[in-house]
């Protein structure tokens, strides 16, 4: 050590650093090292409470945190200081991250964490974060491009059954136009977590999965960025420090087909997207505050008809459908750790609006104001045992208004399923609802009991406050090796336009079920980990909507399943997973079980991805046999109108074809002074037997075909990050 | 290419039938007028053009069921064992309060067609309602499909060309211009035919094509020109919940077409007459409506108008039609299913040709 060094450290001042994990557990054995200059500093190892203290001369110091299966963390750090450094270690970096994932503790059954590597690297996600989950194991394989494939249907629910948060802030959708990009990009993500089913009492009002996402509040410690485009989109983002403790963070993506004047006859307005983030932080993902506004928005404007099979004055005359739809999302929201306690609590305002249109024939117009509040809590009794707590409100102001539409808006029933039920509404509803909870984590770690308790109330659902009890069992019986068990009743009142006379019934009950899984994790040489999940959920009243009828509840519902995951991966070199996932969804409607909207039997995915030097190649498999859909059965011919009213069949007698879809990658870096710039190219096959969008029918609806969508097709993008 | 180009790729294949297609077994159209009467509750006649395997004519008749109805998915409830408010081509039938709703179950062998119609009285006036085709003109247009290209198809490019006179034929592969006088072209018009392809003018005009053709943005992908044969044509007119109907026929033809009348709009092969005539039906599956006529004896001397028509015997009182017929022989009667083919083989019938009612019409 120099004798510069030795004197400075004469005058040092002592830094206290606390190392944990994301869930607030202290990592013992992490090494701390501060650097005084370039090359020589102090360093420290954690204690069994995570605390390490290093003695440091005034000034500005370098700081380095190191532990065996996290992300090292690097930062900038002046002395001296009042307070401790707190280091939380995001999801890792470190070759032996598998098994810390499949290991780590969690209050939810079964967890799916998408993490930036995946996203970036994954054929066939667009590197976009939200649009890997549709490829998770649990979640329903939708065909690209289809109307429907921006649905979120997980272990065999159906889409209005699960709930996107971002920061704890309920979401309306969660995808542009028809899945083609989510709603928030990567670059704002920190944490994104799919919960498919028997999640703990933290989110309730939800029968189905649960999206968590969690913005990215590392602080930056210069300005940093990106910027992208691909014949989707093109968009930035740039975080940067401001202050000391002060940073902002902004985010914008847009489509951009239609700037150039793009259009057709059978999309007279191109689809438009866009979404933005701003953001103006203090302090870090520890503790701080700041505030928020994010937006998103779809539009377009397209042709019902397939416009070159008609002459030119029937495609003239040709309806067309025009669909707009946004969220905005102001927000403020402070973090704080105490040795006991810590937590969050958000204030949020969501405001949404949906506009749904087709020529001559109805419109239907949604628009709401969502003012939310939200803590959680997340404590610690004694050394080992925890607890966390919550409580969620909201208040919502919502009107809808509906013209309905004639025989021909069953043509887009998906799109904007008010007009085809044929009933006009227009109405304003006002809605409270109330959520708390609170669980425990109790046991030493090699059997774990996390009970929990959730009630809910909802001003639409009469005086009645809910109690949803669950519970999770877990056991590590040897290193490497977990069991679980968890199970619990779950309940969810019908969305909010459901309730109006006209889309649904104000008297819709409450859909309540129970639901149980079992599972095992196993991590087989420190690397490979293999999973096995099984579940059954029991519906009482669930909610099932069918083209051109009222949104109504049946009996009963059940979904039982099993999925099977393989995963290996070396951090920054290669990933690998293979998934396998068989349920069957069905529902008692009119004292008959009939298949599930989510009933898809079988799905399998593959996946692979190989860093070699500055090049990565990627490739990956989907299969899923074919999801349910109701038939038509031909029609009433309406002599007045010379028009034709489809006649439906049995509700989901028919199925889609099985799907297939190869993706594959090849992305090259550049490495360049201060930034880099990445190329990629990717080719999307789905064979011609697999590539059906969505039915479509002859004029009297007695024959019905196919729309088909491309078999090959080749995407190219550029990011540059700084 | 873009992302986005799936939408645009996405494709689908034509159906093999449209819209425009008189084919098989369909209910083409249904007419709903009002009886004139002071008391209620109000009664109607109802008029249908129907095709039975693809022709204008049947020899066995469909089943026809008539319900009053309040909604008009009750219907999809009707069978064969349900009990019709009427039955046959054209009951006159008296709406029950609260049910204005007319719906038809129509069955040919394993075939069923369920219709209905929304009465309104409010539309009765027939201003208030679809315009009613005076007939069907058809007339020849220089647009042989030899030249159907996206530039010649475009609906201004075909609106400058000129028009021939009517024409009651048209050789394989050309075209007719069709209209219906008496429906303003900002009215529309629902074209259809037993054969070829139409392309559409304006709201009540259409071009039509003596050829099978599959195009896509104006060109030409398949092509099946038509051999000879009749060609059967409906103009359905649609307003205020009140359609009705026309009809024609025309002669496709290299050569000369063989003899024909035009009556009616319709057209009756066997003799070219230009005056009312006596002629006796002959069942005859190549002809227009399926009979032809023969032994054709022209009346002597002329009427001079429709008043001394009426002192002659059409001849038709007495057929065995499901519904009481009157006056000269009108080949529409099988179209509307009135008269079945078969008990009008060996009839004899006067005829009045439309030249000579054109004729005796215009005159001063």
């Amino acid at each position: 050590m120099s004798p510069l060094v030795l004197w400075s450290l004469a005058w040092a001042s002592e830094l206290l650093v606390i190392v944990a994990d994301p869930g607030g557990d202290p990592i013992p054995g992490a090494r701390v090292e501060a650097f005084v200059d370039a090359s020589e500093g102090a360093e420290a190892q954690a204690d069994e409470r995570g605390r390490a203290t290093v003695d440091l001369p005034d000034g500005e110091h370098r700081l380095l945190v190191e532990a065996p299966g996290f992300t090292p963390r690097e930062q900038w750090i002046t002395v001296p200081r009042k307070r401790p450094v707190r280091v939380t270690f995001q999801p890792s970096e470190a070759a032996l991250e598998v098994v810390v994932e499949g290991m780590r503790t969690t209050p939810h059954a079964t967890r799916h964490v998408v993490d930036a590597e995946k996203a970036m690297e994954t054929p066939g996600t667009l590197d976009d974060a939200v649009r890997l989950v549709q490829s998770l194991p649990s979640v329903t394989v939708q065909r690209e491009y289809s109307p429907t494939s921006g649905d979120l249907s997980v272990r065999g629910s159906a889409p209005g059954d699960s709930r996107y948060f971002l920061d704890g802030i309920e979401i309306p959708y969660l995808y542009h136009f028809n899945q083609y990009a989510s709603v928030f990009p990567t670059s704002q993500i920190g944490t994104l977590e799919l919960l498919p089913s028997t999640f703990s009492a933290q989110f309730g009002d939800a029968v189905g999965a649960v999206v968590d996402a969690r913005s990215r509040l590392d602080v930056p410690q210069a300005a940093h960025g990106s910027a992208h485009v691909n014949f989707v989109m093109v968009g930035g983002d740039v975080r940067s420090p401001v202050s000391e403790d002060v940073w902002v963070s902004v985010s914008g993506r847009r489509s951009y087909q239609d700037l150039g004047g793009e259009q057709t006859s059978q999309y007279p307005v191109w689809p438009i997207f866009h979404d933005f983030v701003v953001r103006v932080e203090r302090g870090d993902a520890e503790e701080g505050t700041g505030a928020f506004v994010m937006s998103a928005s779809d539009s377009y404007e397209r042709a019902i008809d397939e416009l070159d099979l008609l002459d030119p004055v029937e495609a003239e005359r040709a309806p067309t459908v025009q669909y707009a739809e946004g969220f905005e999302i102001y927000g403020m929201h402070h973090r704080f750790r105490s040795d006991a306690v810590s937590g969050r609590a958000i204030a949020a305002a969501v405001r949404h609006r949906r506009f749904g249109a087709l020529t001559g024939e109805g419109q239907e117009e949604l628009s709401s104001w969502t003012g939310t509040v939200r803590a959680d809590l997340v404590g610690r009794v004694a050394k080992v045992e925890r607890w966390n707590a919550g409580i969620e409100g909201r208040a919502s102001d919502t009107s809808l208004v509906v013209a309905p539409g004639g025989p021909e808006a069953f043509r887009v029933a998906e799109e904007v399923p008010a007009l085809a039920r044929g009933e006009a509404t227009d109405g304003r509803l006002l809605r409270r609802q109330l959520g708390t909870y609170i669980g425990a984590r109790l046991g030493p770690s090699r059997l774990m009991l996390m009970p929990s308790l959730r009630s809910e109330w909802d001003s639409s659902g009469g005086t009645a406050m809910r109690l949803d009890p669950r519970l999770l069992v877990r056991a590590t019986p040897v290193d490497g090796t977990a069991l679980k068990l968890a199970g619990g009743r779950y309940t969810q009142r019908p969305e909010t336009e459901w309730l109006f006379e006209g889309a649904g019934d104000p008297d819709l009950p409450t859909t309540t079920s129970w639901q149980l899984s079992a599972g095992v994790e196993q991590t087989l040489g420190g690397r490979l980990e293999f999973a096995l999940d099984t579940y059954l959920k029991e519906l009482d009243n669930p909610v099932v909507e069918l083209p051109g009828e009222l949104v109504r509840t049946v009996a009963q519902g059940r979904s039982v399943g099993g999925e099977a995951l393989l995963r290996y991966r070396l951090r920054e070199r290669f990933f690998t997973a293979g998934w396998v996932g068989v349920q069957q969804s069905t529902v008692l409607d009119e004292d008959s079980w009939r298949p599930a909207d989510g009933d898809q039997r079988v799905s399998v995915g593959m996946v692979a991805s190989w860093d070699v030097g500055r090049t990565n190649l990627g490739a990956r498999y989907r299969f899923a046999s074919g999801l349910p859909f109701t038939p038509l059965a031909g029609s009433l011919y309406d002599a007045g109108t010379d028009a034709w009213v489809p006649r439906t069949g049995p509700a989901n007698s028919d199925r889609y074809p099985a799907y297939h879809k190869v993706d594959l990658r090849v992305a090259y870096t550049w490495t360049l002074p201060g930034w880099t710039l990445t190329a990629s190219a990717e080719v999307w096959l789905v064979p011609r037997v697999s590539a059906q969008l969505y039915p479509t029918w002859n004029y009297d609806y007695t024959e019905q075909d196919w729309v088909v969508g491309p078999t090959v097709l080749p995407l190219l993008g550029l990011r540059a990050r700084f | 290419m873009t992302l986005l180009l799936p939408m645009l790729l996405a494709c689908q294949d034509p159906f093999a039938v449209d819209r425009h297609d008189l084919v098989g077994f369909r209910i083409a159209a249904i007419e709903a007028e009002p009886v004139e009467s002071t008391t209620e509750p109000r009664a109607w006649d109802v008029r249908l053009a129907v095709v039975v395997d693809g022709r204008p004519f049947a020899d066995e008749q469909p089943l026809l069921s008539w319900f009053w109805l309040e909604d008009p998915v009750e219907l999809e409830a009707a069978d064969a064992l349900s009990e019709p408010d009427g039955v046959g081509p054209a009951p006159s039938l008296t709406a029950p309060e609260g049910q204005s709703v007319l719906g038809l179950l129509a069955r040919y062998g394993d075939e069923e067609q369920r219709s209905f119609l929304v009465l309104d009285d409010t539309a009765a006036a027939p201003s208030a309602a679809g315009a009613r085709p005076e007939r069907v003109r058809a007339r020849a247009v220089d647009l042989p499909v030899d030249t159907l290209d996206p530039e010649t198809s475009a609906v201004e490019a075909r609106r400058n060309l000129p028009v021939g006179s009517d024409s009651t034929s048209v050789v394989s592969g050309e075209a007719l211009r069709l209209d219906a006088p008496g429906v303003p072209n900002t009215e529309r018009v629902r074209w259809m035919a037993t054969a070829g392809t139409f392309l559409e003018l304006d709201g009540a005009t259409t071009d039509w094509f003596a050829s099978d053709l599959t195009l896509d943005e104006g060109e030409v992908e398949e092509r099946a020109d038509l051999p000879e044969q009749v060609v059967t044509f409906l103009a359905l007119s649609t307003g205020s919940h009140r359609s009705r109907f026309a009809a024609t026929d025309r002669i496709v033809s290299a050569e000369e077409p063989p003899d024909h009348t035009q009556v009616h709009g319709r057209l009756l092969y066997g003799a070219d007459l230009d005056r009312p005539a006596y002629a006796t039906l002959v069942a005859d599956d190549l002809a227009p409506s399926g009979l032809a006529l023969v032994d054709p004896t022209p009346i002597d001397p002329v009427p001079r108008d429709l008043q001394e028509l009426e002192l002659f015997d059409p001849g038709t009182t007495a057929l065995p039609c499901f519904e009481p017929v009157f006056g000269p022989f009108d080949p529409n009667w099988l179209l509307e299913l009135l008269c079945p083919r078969a008990p009008l083989d060996g009839a004899r019938v006067l005829v009045v040709p439309d030249v000579w009612r054109d004729a005796i019409t215009e005159a001063p």
